[in-house]
């Protein structure tokens, strides 16, 4: 009896020698932390990890134009969804989905762009290769900030990735603190990343240069309306959107063609989100505006103040707009069109920033800092030119409001459903004038910004409190 | 060494061959109590171990010296003792086991006699369930054992069904219990076992039965048994059945005329309410000449056949058995062009290699091929033949009455959805295959180093090789003509090895030892790939040839590997007869676990007490069996996928132009400490026996806490992860469950018995990492679109399962009523009416409650059998009470689209005030723009007449009974009928499989199935 005793646990011995190997995992078909991170082909593949965050529909496949244009005055929901309808009717509250979306997505975005940070530059590989991939995800984890910033207000400044579990509930971070790393950011991508002629068209849809002082310009004309102003903020922003213009990279062509999804990535654009037909990730934005008719879903359509703002001559209207029916009701959005599309899924880039952008930003920083220098025309009168409309005179416009008046007025012309209407308006300090001329409604200060989401809140008491009012 | 032993076995064999020279031969024929000869009896002579078995005619042979003893043994009958004297021939007649105490019951790594048992096990044996055509081994356990609920989830022939033990463990992780197949754990799917090679199932439900399992032990252990080969003549059985399935219940859709009112009344409604100016989509002299239209549902669905053939052979002698048998199931589906068929082989041998040594071998490969009909999706551009052949207009003909060819598209535009094909056209056209090629093989050696001491080895593989095709001919809709193939193929193998030691004491009549010791490695390797290709020129290849079409789509594939490695114990201690002790313990690795965690230890230890023994209760004359029963113990559950544990980068591509960019981004935060999910359990049970056992009473009271769940926790947004996996949180479920079989009437001619069995769970999430609340439950983006509202809140203090959302009230019947409520959110007369909770005048996310829940109050079944002569009637009642099921169809066919055929019972519609108070106005979406409501959130009891079965015995003409033993028929009728409130196709159904956490949901589903078969049995 001893003797099968001792054979068995000689038996149980050995197993548990050449157990603790039997055990051990051994990634086959993924790419574990440990194995990763050693080449310019991982550094590149890491990069594009985080530009894929962009698409999902509740980022900037759909839910950056939600917020951003139904608590605007441009855009009508039409068929009924709860959270739609918060937005467009200022009433939204912590758990609204959309909000979460954003709020959830942007951070997704910082995660990714913060890995790629932290590991590539240790990657033995080109220099300027390298710093262009850490520019590029420089410029994306700036771009959520300021969308989170310009959104929430003071938010959690996160610069490292989540690797483990300690530290997972932040506190949130001053306004001027968040806006000094947004510019830091910019400016390192500013400095390291391609300018637009040098990409290739492989890799169409990087960060330029050019991209990084676009969005430089917007950021400080942005933070000098909040409580990290600084004196230097508009002459930054002109140094930045001059830089632009004078790179002589970027040009105005028809406005036609700035929608054209055969023409995408043309001189008018500078920094767009990429999507194409499957097995790529499609963009719905088209589907979502046709009305069922036309087979789309006719979730929106074009609010009627504003079909009417338009003036008969501007070129603009019957790209932007059209009727299903002389008879419909509203009119919808046509600007975003793809003969090719497949339901939900359509070629059209979503547009972060594009050239007439950064000439109405060019506008903008002038008239703060002299309303009566006549160069504050350049940007917007190339922008009205283009479309068929007369140069603007500086003796309509003379005073600071006078022209930021016709600033909020051509942005809706010319942006018009493209991400930019909420953050347009409070930038230029027109959000509930626009609201009460629009809807005939007085908007409480607490919808200015968002509430931080329900969520999150529950999970991060470091959080609290709430934004006002919510 | 090895021949010096081989000599002294040869002297020994010799010597003992010797001493039976002396005896003479006595023969005789064994027979039940109504003279049926019984097959297979075991025979020997009193204190010598070998002996002989009866043969199919009951007739048997043994050497046994003068004045020996012989002593029969059989299944399910008294063992009895004959003094044979000087007599060489004898007739015996054996008794049934009043009680089933001698019963074996198979537990983990052996057997114990049901009168030994200290946990909770229940039981099914093949006699139970005789003619019941299940073409799915988990079906035999439905109604049949407490504590145990099976629940259909997908009614398509092959279609998946769900087993919950003693209630729902476990949030994230699995919660199907572990399969043992004939000793081989883990051997999963049993799907591919053919049922009627089982010969019974045992169910390990409490701690004491299940820790033996150790961390695949806490959602229960199913042993399943196959037959085999006995001693004696060899027999042979054929056995076909054949009948017809039918839909069980249909909707009751609106005809075309009805439709073609209904959209013009939206129109109508629209115009009025929106100052548009839409003409309506049919002119009255249309509507006229439209009549009942199509019903879709008649078109797509149909009778459909069954039948089944089974071949088995089987005998030996006393060192060989061996058992073959062959099977071929084919059912088809109700829904055209689906169905389901299954061929099997298995050959089951055990022999005796000599006094020491036996080994033996279990095989079976089977292969089954299914063509599924799309359902659970979302219809339309998902494609979904149930669902479409709902929502499809009634005035469009199936095929066009001049060219012959199926009609295309839905419309007419824009008022019917044209997003939708043909569903008819769909569901003959698709392939979508899948085959399944399986093998499971396993094999043992037992050594007996010296008397009680046994050595057993056994090694197993698991061959499972699938393949999916699937086609969309370019001349569907959805195909947008290009038609798409796909070619999917996973190949699993898993390996096992087991080796133990077991050793069986009597010291003296007070003191019975049994210990197990063992250890096990198991390791599970899984890879699969996956091509899809589409713009096919032609249709004639369909996937069988992938490469012809133009665009192909990016491939996949993976693979992944899990390894187990374990040592195990168990101690039975037996005093007096009457206390009985049982520990067991069990250390398990997993692969799956965090490097700092990767073993778990698993103790168990039970008592009972046999008090029917025990002097002061042998007196209550009444009572013939008393025995209590408690346990307690640590179980675990390690399902999650492998390399859960490790920070992984997953593929995230990107595009520039249609060029795609290959991305990859960190998936998830790593968690070295990951380990295992642990169920502390206790269980208290009393089986009793009443009138020489006449009435048997089993009663369970059980009590299961699970902690450290492997939980997705919600974490921050801001760290970029929604969730991490941790061991948090906390499951709570206790139960009772009640078991009762009784002889009502046990006539020589006539006998009634009957079985009932009843549980009651009670589930309780019980901490989730101090989060109160979470949204789960998937739905359907095509009900809602944008964020997906979750159907279900996982919230502390409440079940898993719990239905939230809001409620409804009736419908908002004039302005007046509106005003008067102060509700701000825009609503119309016509629209319905939901709950404002807390009161603040907006319908919002905020007036959720839990308003239905998934898990029952309780679920029972019934069993009654009546014999006469030769004729059996068998009728079997199941029912699951106090459960709700989440009816997602009814957004689209009753209120929230506008553009779908609509149930008939629509056109009561609420057409201004007074007119409904259930049923919206036509052109109302508010239902579906609100979220999950309480109308849809339907009763989903039921009671059902699960199988009605009449058999009848031929009796063997004399002229015949050389060649055959036994001839029978019978006709069953299975799921004859269900008493429900539920509005859908079946109230067992969860469009979302075996889902932790969206139970009881309703979306698109297959409808179920009544059966009429008969069958025929012969024995050769």
């Amino acid at each position: 009896m001893k003797k099968y005793i001792l054979v068995m646990a000689g038996l149980m011995s050995i197993t548990m020698v050449s157990c603790e190997k039997f055990l051990e995992e051994k990634p086959y078909d993924f790419i574990g932390s440990a194995n990763f991170y050693k080449t310019e082909g991982d550094a590149n593949a890491a990069l594009n990890g985080v530009f894929s965050s962009l698409q999902p529909q509740t980022y900037f496949g759909r839910t950056s134009w939600l917020v951003t244009e139904l608590s605007g005055d441009l855009m009508r929901v039409n068929a009924a969804l709860a959270d739609r309808d918060n937005l467009y009717g200022q009433t939204f509250d912590a758990n609204n989905g959309e909000i979460g979306n954003w709020w959830n997505s942007s951070f997704n975005l910082i995660n990714r762009a913060n890995d790629v940070i932290k590991n590539v530059p240790n990657i033995t590989m080109d220099v300027t290769k390298r710093n262009n991939i850490v520019g590029n995800a420089r410029f994306l984890r700036a771009m959520a900030y300021f969308d989170l910033v310009r959104s929430f207000g003071s938010i959690p400044l996160i610069l490292n990735p989540t690797e483990d579990l300690s530290n997972l509930k932040p506190a949130r971070t001053p306004i001027p603190e968040i806006y000094t790393q947004i510019i830091e950011d910019l400016k390192f991508a500013e400095t390291n990343c391609t300018a637009e002629n040098l990409i290739p068209t492989s890799a169409k849809g990087r960060v330029s240069n050019g991209a990084a002082s676009a969005l430089l310009a917007k950021v400080y004309l942005t933070k000098a309306t909040t409580t990290a102003k600084e004196a230097t903020d508009y002459t930054n922003s002109l140094t930045a959107s001059n830089k632009v213009i004078n790179s002589t990279l970027y040009a105005l062509g028809s406005y036609a063609d700035v929608f054209d999804v055969t023409k995408e990535n043309n001189r008018d654009h500078i920094f767009s989100i990429q999507f194409d037909l499957p097995p790529n990730v499609g963009n719905i934005v088209v589907r979502m505006h046709l009305p069922a008719g036309l087979n789309g879903t006719g979730s929106f359509v074009v609010e009627n103040s504003f079909e009417s703002s338009f003036s008969p001559s501007d070129a603009r209207k019957a790209l932007t707009l059209k009727k299903e029916t002389p008879t419909s009701p509203n009119a919808y959005y046509s600007k975003f069109a793809d003969p090719l599309r497949q339901t939900n899924n359509a070629r059209n880039n979503v547009l972060i920033t594009r050239y007439a952008d950064v000439l109405l930003l060019q506008s903008e920083a002038l008239n703060e800092i002299n309303a009566a220098d006549a160069n504050k025309l350049t940007g917007i009168n190339a922008v009205r030119t283009r479309a068929g409309l007369p140069a603007l005179l500086l003796a309509n416009v003379l005073t600071r409001d006078l022209f930021v008046d016709a600033l909020v007025q051509e942005r809706a012309w010319e942006f018009s459903a493209e991400g930019h209407r909420r953050f347009d308006l409070l930038r230029l300090g027109r959000y509930k004038q626009r609201q009460l001329a629009a809807f005939n409604r007085t908007v409480d200060d607490k919808y200015l910004l968002f509430p931080i989401p329900q969520t999150e809140i529950d999970l991060n008491p470091n959080l609290k409190p709430q934004n006002p009012g919510f | 060494m090895l021949k010096i032993k081989l000599f002294l076995m040869m002297v020994a064999l010799l010597m003992y061959s010797s001493v039976n020279a002396q005896t003479r031969i006595v023969s005789g024929t064994i027979t039940d109590d109504g003279k049926s000869p019984l097959p297979g009896v075991s025979v020997s002579v009193k204190g010598v171990k070998s002996g002989t078995q009866s043969g199919v005619d009951g007739k048997f042979s043994i050497n046994a010296p003068a004045n020996a003893t012989l002593v029969f043994t059989y299944l399910g009958f008294k063992t009895k003792e004959v003094s044979i004297g000087n007599s060489t021939n004898i007739s015996v007649t054996l008794e049934l086991s009043a009680t089933e105490l001698d019963q074996v019951v198979v537990v983990g790594y052996g057997t114990q006699k049901k009168r030994d048992v200290t946990g909770a096990v229940g039981s099914v044996s093949m006699k139970d369930i005789e003619n019941v055509p299940v073409t799915r081994a988990d079906q035999i356990l439905q109604g049949r054992v407490s504590g145990v609920q099976v629940t259909q989830t997908n009614s398509e022939p092959g279609g998946n069904v769900s087993i919950r033990i003693r209630g729902t463990n476990s949030i994230t992780s699995g919660n199907e219990p572990l399969f043992v197949i004939d000793g081989f754990p883990g051997a999963g799917d049993l799907n591919s076992i053919n049922p009627n090679d089982i010969e019974s199932i045992d169910v390990l439900k409490d701690a004491s039965a299940t820790a033996i399992y150790g961390s695949r032990g806490a959602n229960g252990v199913v042993i399943v048994t196959t037959k085999k080969g006995k001693a004696g003549q060899s027999v042979i059985n054929f056995e076909t059945y054949t009948g017809l399935q039918t839909v069980s219940k249909t909707y009751d859709m609106m005809n075309a005329t009805e439709y073609a009112n209904y959209l013009n009344d939206v129109v109508t409604l629209t115009n009025a309410e929106t100052g548009s100016v839409r003409a309506p989509a049919y002119t009255a002299a249309q509507i006229a000449a439209l009549g009942e239209g199509t019903n879709w549902q008649d078109a797509l669905l149909r009778t459909a056949p069954i039948s089944n053939y089974q071949l088995s052979i089987s005998g030996g002698n006393s060192d060989t058995q061996q058992s073959l048998s062959l099977n071929y199931t084919n059912q088809e589906g109700v829904v055209i062009n689906s169905g389901f068929k299954r061929a099997t082989l298995r050959y089951n041998l055990d022999k005796k290699i000599s006094d020491r040594i036996k080994m033996g071998f279990n095989t079976q490969i089977s292969r089954t091929d299914e063509n599924r009909a799309l359902v659970n999706t979302a219809g339309g551009s998902a494609g979904g033949v149930i669902l479409d052949a709902l929502r499809y207009n009634p005035a469009i003909p199936v095929t066009d009455p001049i060219t012959g060819e199926y009609t295309f598209q839905n419309g007419p535009v824009p008022y019917a959805d044209n997003n939708m094909g043909n569903p008819v056209a769909f569901a003959n056209k698709v392939n979508n295959k899948f085959a399944n090629l399986r093998s499971l093989m396993n094999v043992f050696g037992e050594y007996e180093f010296m008397k009680g001491l046994k050595l057993r080895v056994n090694g197993g593989v698991d061959l499972n090789y699938n393949t999916r095709d699937y086609f969309l001919p370019t001349d569907l809709f959805l195909a947008n003509g290009q038609g798409t193939a796909t070619r999917t193929a996973r190949n699993n193998y898993s390996w096992i090895n087991e080796n133990f030691l077991t050793y069986d004491k009597s010291f003296s009549k007070n003191h019975v030892l049994n210990l197990l010791a063992g250890l096990s490695v198991q390791q599970f390797d899984n890879t699969n790939f996956n091509a899809t290709n589409t713009n096919f020129f032609t249709n004639i290849l369909g996937s069988d040839n992938i490469g012809i079409g133009s665009n192909i789509q990016p491939l996949s594939s993976a693979r992944s590997r899990k390894s187990l490695a374990s040592y195990f114990g168990r101690a039975n201690y037996n005093f007096m007869e009457k206390y009985l002790f049982t520990f067991t313990m069990r250390a398990d690795a997993s692969s799956v676990f965090g490097a700092n965690n990767k073993w778990g230890y698993f103790p168990s230890a039970a008592f009972a007490w046999r008090m029917i023994d025990e002097n002061f209760i042998k007196d209550l004359t009444f009572l013939s069996d008393l025995k209590l029963r408690t346990s307690y113990g640590i179980t675990g559950n390690q399902e999650i996928d492998p390399y859960s544990s490790l920070g992984r980068y997953s593929p995230n591509g990107y595009t520039s132009g249609a060029t795609r960019l290959i991305g990859i981004a960190p998936n998830n935060i790593s968690n070295p400490d990951l380990s295992w999910e642990s169920t502390a359990s206790l269980d208290v049970g009393l089986d009793a026996g009443f009138l020489q056992n006449r009435i048997t009473f089993t009663a369970d009271y059980y009590q299961k806490k699970t902690s450290d769940l492997l939980l997705q926790v919600s974490i921050p947004r801001s760290t970029g992860y929604a969730t991490t996996l941790i061991n948090a949180g906390g499951v709570e479920n206790k139960g009772v469950e009640l078991g009762l079989s009784t002889v009502n009437f046990d006539g020589k001619n006539f006998q009634w018995s009957t079985n009932a069995n009843i549980s009651f769970n009670k589930n309780k999430v019980t901490d989730l990492n101090g989060e109160y609340q979470r949204f789960v439950g998937e739905t359907s983006s095509s009900v809602f679109p944008g964020a997906n509202p979750g159907s279900n809140v996982l919230r502390v203090g409440e079940p898993i399962g719990s239905f939230y959302g809001y409620t409804f009230l009736g419908i908002w019947q004039t302005p007046a009523e509106i005003t008067e409520s102060g509700i701000t959110n825009i609503v119309r007369p016509g629209d319905p009416r939901y709950a404002d909770t807390n009161g603040d005048k907006v319908i919002n996310a905020s007036d959720r409650t839990i308003i239905g829940k998934a898990q029952p109050d309780f679920i029972y079944g019934f069993t009654n059998n009546f014999s006469y002569k030769g004729f059996n009637l068998n009728v079997f009642l199941q029912g699951v009470e106090g459960v709700n099921v989440l009816n997602l169809n009814r957004y689209e066919i009753e209120s929230g689209l506008l553009n779908t055929n609509k149930l008939q019972s629509v056109v009561n519609r609420w057409t201004g005030p007074g007119t409904s108070n259930t049923i919206p106005k036509a052109n109302s979406v508010l239902r579906r723009s609100t979220g999950v409501t309480s109308e849809v959130v339907e009763d989903a009891s039921f009671l059902r007449i699960k199988t009605v079965s009449l058999s009848y015995k031929i009796p063997v003409l004399k002229s015949m009974k050389k060649t055959v033993k036994s001839t029978s028929i019978y006709a069953t009728a299975q799921n004859l009928y269900t008493f429900t409130d539920y509005t859908g196709f079946d109230p067992e159904v969860n469009s979302f499989g075996a889902s932790n956490l969206s139970l009881n949901t309703d979306y698109n589903a297959y409808p179920n199935v009544r059966t009429f078969i008969v069958g025929l049995k012969i024995g050769f």
